[in-house]
């Protein structure tokens, strides 16, 4: 018996050493990861890491904030609603976009990537990409800030990191060599969304037709408007040459998924792909679900928008009431008014859209106190929250997807274009213009307006009036603001153009507008559904109401470049400070 | 050898009353306790032993002896008749018998443990007498890391507590019982959500860090964690002991930079079975509801504030008529709240013969919360048995069990998740200002819609439930070999398999919510009548979701001790292997849609692949440890103390797993030595330590390049997978290490005053953290974590114990008393960083911010500003905060505030520097009454509310806006009331930092046991009623929220009324 004890103590003890013996407790495998060497081997891993440059910098964003004259008071009737550029607030620390880290993890891959031991056209294909990208980042930050310095390889801790800023020639000089670099390794046309030759080439126009601009470009160098003429022509006549133009329909734009008129574009999908984008605040609240006040046309956009003769939309002779009648195909196809045509049948039902104001009560002591159910979430019980939402009375129709459904307003699969075709034809009609070769301007014009179905008229000139050098200019500036409603690039023309506080500050009474329509009939015949606004529009009054805060512009040079925030410049002395800012950094040089 | 003496030690007594046993030879005493061993074993049940009597005369005197306590008898205990050699002991009945001569004979009861008490038999023939036990009794036996040690022989820092002391708190964690019991021991219960476990701190925070700062838990000499910790119910522990300074911590090494604190379980006892109950019911209330105006004020302001700015007002003077006689929406908070309770049952049974000792505890605990549809409950089961197979070789198996059940509402809960929310997504402070005007229910009890924000009453009560389940399964296995051929060397082995498994089950629904008419033209006023009704926006799609993570753990130790006595040489040598590995599992499924019925099932969602997912993760982690102690003493006088541990950490690059952290601490018992001639310091010891102790709280792989999948981008109609560089990589990681003085006084004066006194100093180098500002932004992409910081810390702890008698009323005071603080010598800092900003050379927690000047209160003060002179960029008005310009980009004033002007607040303190607690207790008979108070001192809050400081527009704002600015009220307290950006009045200032130091009643504790009589005729040892009240009131400055709670709309904790019982069987 003790021996057979012993025998199975003996045997446990060994089988406890066995047990330690075998494990060794320290040797693990980290299970979350892909080991470094994988990188420049496998051209899928690679793929991969390029793929991260397009998540982390392709825009994709619907919703523009209230940096311009396009949104009126959208939700608040505090100044809250205005952003800081417009309500007079803007410091050096507003705004912040310093992303060296993405601008890392490019030259990690540029530096590896000529090492790597995959076939030479991935090789080259993925370096044009993040070439690309690193322009693209770069350019970000000099159209915002000026010079910024120039990392063009992953510094090392032991380097002298405390790099100061480099002039603005010598960062848009990179950003061109990055393009002119990317654009023969980049593929001629992607089918998928991918950077591509179309791409490369259309950006570099956009680049040189800033830097072209008053904002850069102060003692007008014709020299850079030639760059800029060039670049855009030669990036149309490639265009021209994959099968790249403008759409016939400009609604479609949005609605047929790589479209001719599309370059560069982020696209959205669902429900087999969870990346659909929201449009959930680009509606009335009780369809929105929680968000609000995403692009509310204001008056001033409303009215920007040519008649379909072409000429101007003249508020001071014309009749709100009949604003919505023969204007051009844009218009109808970006403004949900009192009246317009369902947009969005799957939510709203086949009804017109009304936001109309009515006796809600039926006693014509109380006065008019009801609103219709599109203009407010709660009208439809009898609320009136005018304080909310659309002040403006309109909605954006643009850029919607119509088969979204209340249920999934966060994920419409409307693509994100963020160079069209449209843009290039219009960069370089800008540059042309500004080369002396106006007809040339004026017929891309022209081919901008045939398309918004505007009449050619006798003289086939579509209603534009513009001949000389700074008139076709103006009819630019104008076009660009309708053609390009919402889609982020009139903040930045304001400010490229330095015409940012002049445009701002010639609103009417410094105010943002919009129109408050009222339904004059009894409450029980007030229109519905399908309803034809044109048979009923006299019924109605139209009043100009202002925003709740004036917007206050500060002087020009505040906005033609940023200040640097106090975050970057505690972290790096040798980091001057705009001189329009208080420092010493000409941004101009 | 050293556990079998004392469990035995009553015995010796037997012995030592009539034979000096401590002078005889070893042999004899080895004959004796043998001798002894093999009478007392066998039989328990002795009878009473009846010692040589000197004489026989005159009178006799007997009586029963019991434990003051809990009234049981004390069998064993030793009678001496004073000045005489005459002694007996108490049988197994704690019953006596002894003869004097004469009638002032002075009796002396003495028994280990217990203090002694000397009785005039005077006239009495019964004299029954309760022993008190000796208040941290110096020759008590304490946990130290891998092994006990007599506290006498203690030369570090530590502080320990016995179940006993807590076991009447009603609380659900462990964490919350030991609040303020222990200096330098840090309890912060931000929350009284049931399940959520307060945060413990040992001693000054060393490190800038938020987190790491953990104390190391061990369990039953097994490395554990807080969740572990925090699932046991404090039936089944014996005593909680905590290592405070770097010496008695670093045998525990790389992990005990923080402290660490050492639990162990019961085991059972020599003796016959014994069965008690524990039953106690807690009410709940919380203990501040923060104060928010009534609607009639709340109307009122709403329109000053707007008007105020040229607003339209919001509620017109039909709607100001209705709110200034009702205010509907107090509903929000009265339909949700409720009262919380606790119920807890314990059952626990003991026992042992001398070869099978074994304790088996079970106990149930639920916890509502005050909102409802909040639950928590907690099982436990406890199975600890000791076995001697032979002579030498014995060994242990402990296995328990638990299971913590969370069932809350769903909305707001943030996903799925693993942590429980301290605070239920705010939504009980929510209740209370969020939707001023909206009721939640018509009078039929529809849910109303009070627009986009959907209705919390609806989706408390329907909009669905998250459920979490928490399992632990931890077993202990260990055999000890006495080798026999070699006088006191002990070898063992254990193991410790552990499974912890969460499983969260989520039902997300959606809830009707009906349309209702308004009245009014702001349509402010809700009416009763329904006019449509929807699904509400929340959730977006309805779901059911399960996740699971499970954490497999081992870990194995091996042991050798040896101890040996030579002379007035002690030695106890202790040599460990330990190695341990870990494995954890994700596992995330979720399910949209219902087609058929809305249930919590799999089955019950939409099969359609497009509506489910799902996600998981895996890691591994080991270490490895070789640790050495010897525990050297000269005559139980001099002590000197070495360890030292050798750690692996797989954290770590191969070349730098390997730390060594090595301690030596001596102490001195003054009191002993001959020339020692104090009259009123019966005991005094000096110590003194040193230690190197570690803390590897980073994330693992960050000394090895990788590359890891980060979600996707979608190309076409196709995700294509996207990959990210998991950051620039840091071979050369180590160790964070903290090296400490300790130095420590021990004593007891005037027989009952016990006093202990600890300094420390504390240095916190190679802390490990990501260098972010030293470099430029431009250098891109996140540095690995550095071993390179500082800091330094340094304080002191008092305790001070008095026990004594007032007649038959015995009472005891404890106090403690701690003061910690710390210093950063070396962090991170911009280089072109403002003064204020560097944080080196002062304290981790020291405040920065703008110095308020206060209300501009008149157009004369408002003119005197400066020209252009702006706050963060917009330009002053009437009745909003000024501030000190100090400073500007060009470091001179520049007429506007912002970050420049930030300064440091001297003296101020975000955490506790001082913190005390007192303790009285007192019996008479069968009562007890034991008294807690806890205060924090020197410490400071930044008020903060759901709007952070801003006037609440849109909702329900604090009643301190009463006395905000107007025209009219020029001297108020606070602000004009403006919308949320008009003003930067919320800004961090000096205006919003207020006086948090607090002094709280912790609780007042009543007991009554049944008296030995009644007790006998029920056949039960013991009945014991408890009546006890926690958290009953505080005092502080702060009248805003609890000045422990985060902010205004945090959950609360609880004031509770606790009534319970507990019965020995």
């Amino acid at each position: 018996m003790k021996a057979i004890k012993r025998l199975i103590l003996a045997g446990s003890v060994l089988m406890l050493l066995f047990i330690v013996g075998c494990s060794k407790p320290l040797d693990k495998k980290n299970l979350a990861a892909i080991n470094s060497d994988e990188l420049w081997s496998n051209p899928s891993v690679a793929e991969a890491y390029v793929n991260d440059m397009y998540a982390n910098l392709m825009p994709d964003n619907f919703v523009v904030p209230r940096y311009t004259e396009e949104t009126m008071g959208a939700n608040t009737d505090y100044n809250g609603g205005l952003t800081d550029y417009l309500k007079g607030t803007l410091t050096a620390d507003t705004y912040g976009d310093w992303p060296y880290d993405i601008i890392r993890n490019i030259n990690i891959f540029l530096a590896g990537i000529d090492n790597a031991t995959f076939d030479v056209a991935t090789k080259n294909s993925l370096k044009g990409q993040a070439l690309f990208w690193r322009a693209w980042t770069y350019f970000r930050m000099v159209k915002a800030y000026g010079g910024v310095p120039l990392i063009l390889k992953p510094q090392a801790i032991t380097d002298s990191v405390f790099v100061p800023r480099n002039k603005t020639t010598e960062c848009i000089a990179q950003i061109i060599k990055d393009l002119n670099d990317a654009i023969p390794l980049v593929e001629d046309m992607s089918s998928v969304g991918r950077i591509d030759k179309c791409v490369a080439m259309s950006f570099k126009g956009r680049v040189l037709l800033y830097w072209a601009s008053p904002q850069f470009n102060r003692n007008n160098d014709v020299s850079r408007w030639t760059d800029a003429y060039n670049a855009n022509k030669s990036a149309l006549d490639f265009l021209n040459s994959m099968g790249k133009g403008l759409l016939d329909n400009y609604k479609d734009i949005w609605t047929k998924k790589m479209n001719e008129e599309v370059i560069m574009v982020k696209m959205h999908q669902y429900p087999d792909y969870t990346d659909g984008y929201s449009q959930a605040a680009m509606r009335p609240l009780v369809y929105s679900r929680d968000a609000v006040g995403g692009n509310v046309p204001s008056l001033e956009l409303v009215n920007a928008y040519p008649m379909k003769d072409g000429s101007k939309y003249d508020p001071g002779t014309m009749d709100y009431r009949t604003f919505f009648q023969n204007r051009d195909q844009r218009f109808y196809a970006s403004i949900a008014y009192n009246g317009a045509a369902p947009y969005i049948v799957p939510m709203f039902g086949n009804e017109n859209m009304w936001t109309y104001f009515y006796d809600g009560d039926g006693d014509p002591s109380t006065g008019i106190n009801g609103k219709e159910s599109r203009a407010d979430n709660d009208s439809k019980f009898g609320r009136d929250a005018s304080n909310l939402y659309s002040n403006s009375g309109f909605y954006p129709a643009k850029m919607m997807d119509e088969n979204i459904t209340w249920d999934n307003v966060e994920d419409g699969q409307v693509d994100w274009i963020e160079i069209r075709y449209a843009e290039v034809l219009m960069n370089m009609a800008e540059a042309a213009n500004e080369i002396g070769n106006t007809g040339e301007a004026l017929s891309a014009l022209y081919k901008i307006r045939q398309r918004a179905g505007i009449d050619a008229g006798l003289n086939g000139k579509y209603g534009i009036t513009a001949s000389s050098v700074p008139e076709v200019r103006q009819a630019i500036m104008d076009e660009r603001l309708v053609e390009f409603a919402f889609e982020g690039l009139r903040f930045w023309d304001l400010r490229r153009w330095r015409i940012y506080s002049s445009t701002l500050n010639n609103l009417k009474d410094h105010y943002l507008h919009g129109l408050r329509i009222e339904w004059n009939g009894t409450t029980a015949s007030r229109p519905s559904g399908l309803t034809d606004i044109n048979t009923i529009w006299n019924q109605f009054t139209a009043t100009v109401m202002q925003d709740y805060n004036p917007v206050i512009m500060l002087d020009e040079d505040k906005y033609s470049f940023f200040g640097i925030p106090k975050s970057i410049s505690d972290r790096n002395s040798n980091i001057q400070q705009n001189n329009t800012w208080g420092g010493n950094f000409d941004p101009l040089q | 050898m050293k556990k079998l003496k004392l469990l035995h030690r009553n015995y010796f007594w037997l012995v030592k009353s009539h034979m000096n046993f401590r002078k005889a030879p070893l042999l004899m005493k080895m004959i004796t306790f043998i001798l002894f061993w093999g009478l007392a074993l066998p039989s328990y049940s002795h009878t009473s032993y009846k010692l040589r009597r000197y004489d026989q005369q005159e009178i006799t005197v007997s009586g029963k002896v019991t434990d003051e306590s809990t009234g049981q008898a004390l069998p064993g205990v030793n009678i001496l008749y004073k000045g005489t050699s005459t002694g007996t002991v108490a049988d197994k009945k704690g019953e006596y018998s002894i003869s004097v001569s004469e009638r002032n004979a002075t009796l002396i009861f003495t028994f280990t443990g217990y203090v002694s008490q000397e009785i005039k038999v005077g006239n009495k023939t019964t004299i029954d007498v309760a022993l008190i036990v000796k208040p941290g009794a110096l020759n008590e036996v304490v946990v130290v890391g891998y092994g006990t040690q007599k506290k006498s022989s203690v030369t570090g820092a530590l502080t320990s507590i016995k179940a006993e002391d807590v076991q009447d708190i009603p609380v659900g964690d462990l964490s919350n019982a030991l609040a303020g019991r222990m200096s330098g021991v840090f309890v912060n219960q931000a929350s009284g959500v049931p399940g959520y476990d307060a945060s413990i701190r040992v001693r000054s925070v060393n490190t800038w860090k938020s987190t790491g700062n953990d104390p190391l838990y061990v369990i039953d000499g097994i490395i554990s964690d807080k969740q572990s910790f925090d699932a046991m119910d404090f039936s089944e522990v014996d005593n909680i002991t905590v290592l405070k300074d770097a010496a008695s911590g670093a045998i525990y090494g790389a992990r005990a930079a923080n402290g660490v604190i050492l639990v162990t379980t019961k085991t059972g006892k020599l003796g016959k079975f014994q069965l008690s109950y524990n039953y106690s019911y807690t009410d709940d209330k919380p203990s501040k509801i923060p104060q928010y105006v009534g609607a009639r004020d709340m109307v009122k302001l709403e329109n000053y504030m707007r008007t105020g700015v040229g607003l339209p007002v919001a509620y017109d003077p039909q709607e100001v008529a209705y709110f200034d006689k009702n205010d509907p929406a107090l509903a929000w908070h009265s339909l949700t709240a409720r009262n919380p309770t606790l119920n807890r049952h314990t059952l626990t049974a003991s026992g042992g013969t001398e070869k099978v000792k074994y304790f088996i505890s079970g106990s149930y605990f639920d916890q509502t919360a005050a909102v409802e549809n909040v639950d928590f409950k907690r099982y436990n089961i406890r199975s600890n048995l000791n076995v001697d197979f032979t002579k030498n070789f014995s060994g242990f198996v402990n296995m328990q069990y638990s299971q913590g059940l969370n069932e809350r509402f769903s909305y707001w809960n943030g996903g799925v998740g693993f942590s429980i929310d301290p605070d239920l997504g705010s939504i009980w402070g929510r209740t209370l200002y969020y939707l001023p005007n909206a009721k939640p229910e018509t009078s039929d009890g529809k849910f109303i819609n009070p627009g986009w924000i959907g209705n919390l009453v609806g989706f408390i009560e329907q909009g669905g439930t998250e459920t979490q389940n928490q399992r632990n399964v931890d077993m202990l296995i260990g055999l000890t070999y006495k080798v026999p051929f070699v006088d006191g060397l002990l070898l063992s082995g254990k193991v410790s398999p552990t499974y912890l498994a969460t499983t969260v089950h989520q039902l997300d629904k959606k809830v009707t919510i009906y349309d209702v008419a308004h009245q009014g033209s702001n349509g402010a006023i809700y009416t009763d009548s329904i006019i449509g009704s929807q699904k509400s926006a929340y959730p977006s799609k309805e779901k059911y979701a399960e996740s699971q993570e499970i954490t497999t753990n081992y870990q194995l130790d091996f042991s050798a001790s040896y101890i040996k006595k030579f002379r007035k040489h002690n030695f106890d040598a202790l040599a460990v292997y330990e190695q341990s590995e870990g494995k954890y599992d994700y596992f995330y499924g979720a399910r949209e849609n219902f087609p058929l019925v809305q249930t919590g099932q799999f089955w019950a969602t939409s099969s359609s692949r497009t509506d489910s997912y799902v996600d998981g993760t895996q890691s591994e982690n080991g270490r490895a440890s070789y640790l050495g102690r010897i525990f050297y003493n000269y005559d139980e006088k001099y002590f000197v103390n070495v360890t030292t541990r050798l750690d692996g950490s797989m954290l770590f690059a191969p070349g730098h797993r390997w730390g060594t952290f090595p301690s030596v601490s001596g102490g001195w018992i003054a009191s002993k030595e001959n020339f020692f001639k104090v009259k009123f310091i019966d005991y005094l010891k000096l110590r003194g330590s040193w230690g190197l102790t570690g803390n590897d709280a980073v994330g693992g792989w960050k000394w090895q390049e990788s590359y890891s999948v980060n979600g996707d981008y979608l190309f076409g109609t196709t995700p294509h997978p996207r990959l990210q560089y998991d950051g620039i990589i840091n071979p050369d990681l180590t160790w964070e290490k903290t090296r400490e003085f300790n130095f420590g006084i021990d004593s007891r004066l005037f027989k009952n005053i016990l006093f202990t006194a600890e300094y420390y100093k504390g240095h916190n180098y190679d802390i490990l953290d990501t260098r972010t500002v030293s470099l430029p932004s431009s250098f891109g992409g996140t540095l690995p974590p550095e071993n390179y910081g500082i800091v330094d810390t340094h304080g002191y702890e008092l305790e001070l114990g008095y026990n004594g008698n007032f007649g038959k009323v015995s009472y005891g005071v404890k106090g403690n008393f701690a003061y910690a603080t710390n210093k950063v010598v070396l962090q991170d800092v911009a280089q072109n960083a403002q003064n204020v900003d560097n944080p080196n050379g002062r304290s981790t927690d020291y405040v920065s911010m703008l110095v308020s000047t206060g209300i501009i209160r008149n157009q004369k003060a408002l003119d005197a500003l400066p020209p252009g002179y702006t706050i963060y960029g917009i330009k002053p008005t009437l009745g909003a905060l000024n501030f000190q310009d100090v400073s500007g980009p060009a470091g001179v004033p520049d007429g506007r505030i912002d970050d420049y002007d930030r300064q440091v607040i001297k003296g101020k303190h975000y955490q506790n520097p001082y913190t005390f607690g007192l303790n009285l207790n007192a019996r008479w008979n069968g009562f007890g009454a034991n008294i807690f108070v806890q205060g924090i001192t020197g410490i400071s809050k930044l008020y903060n509310d759901g709007y952070g400081r801003r006037f609440f527009d849109g909702a329900r704002p604090p009643s301190f806006w009463l006395n905000s600015w107007s025209e009219t009220n020029p001297n108020a307290a606070y602000p004009k009331p403006v919308p949320w950006d008009y003003t930067r009045d919320n800004v961090p200032s000096t205006f919003w930092l207020k006086n948090s130091s607090y002094l709280r009643l912790q609780y007042v504790n009543l007991t009554y046991s049944l008296p030995r009589s009644i007790c006998d005729k029920i056949k039960i040892s013991n009945v014991t009623f408890i009546l006890s009240g926690t958290n009953l009131f505080t005092i502080t400055k702060f009248n805003y929220y609890d000045p422990a709670a985060a902010d205004m709309n945090s959950y609360p904790t609880m004031r509770s009324l606790t009534m319970g019982a507990n019965v020995v069987f």
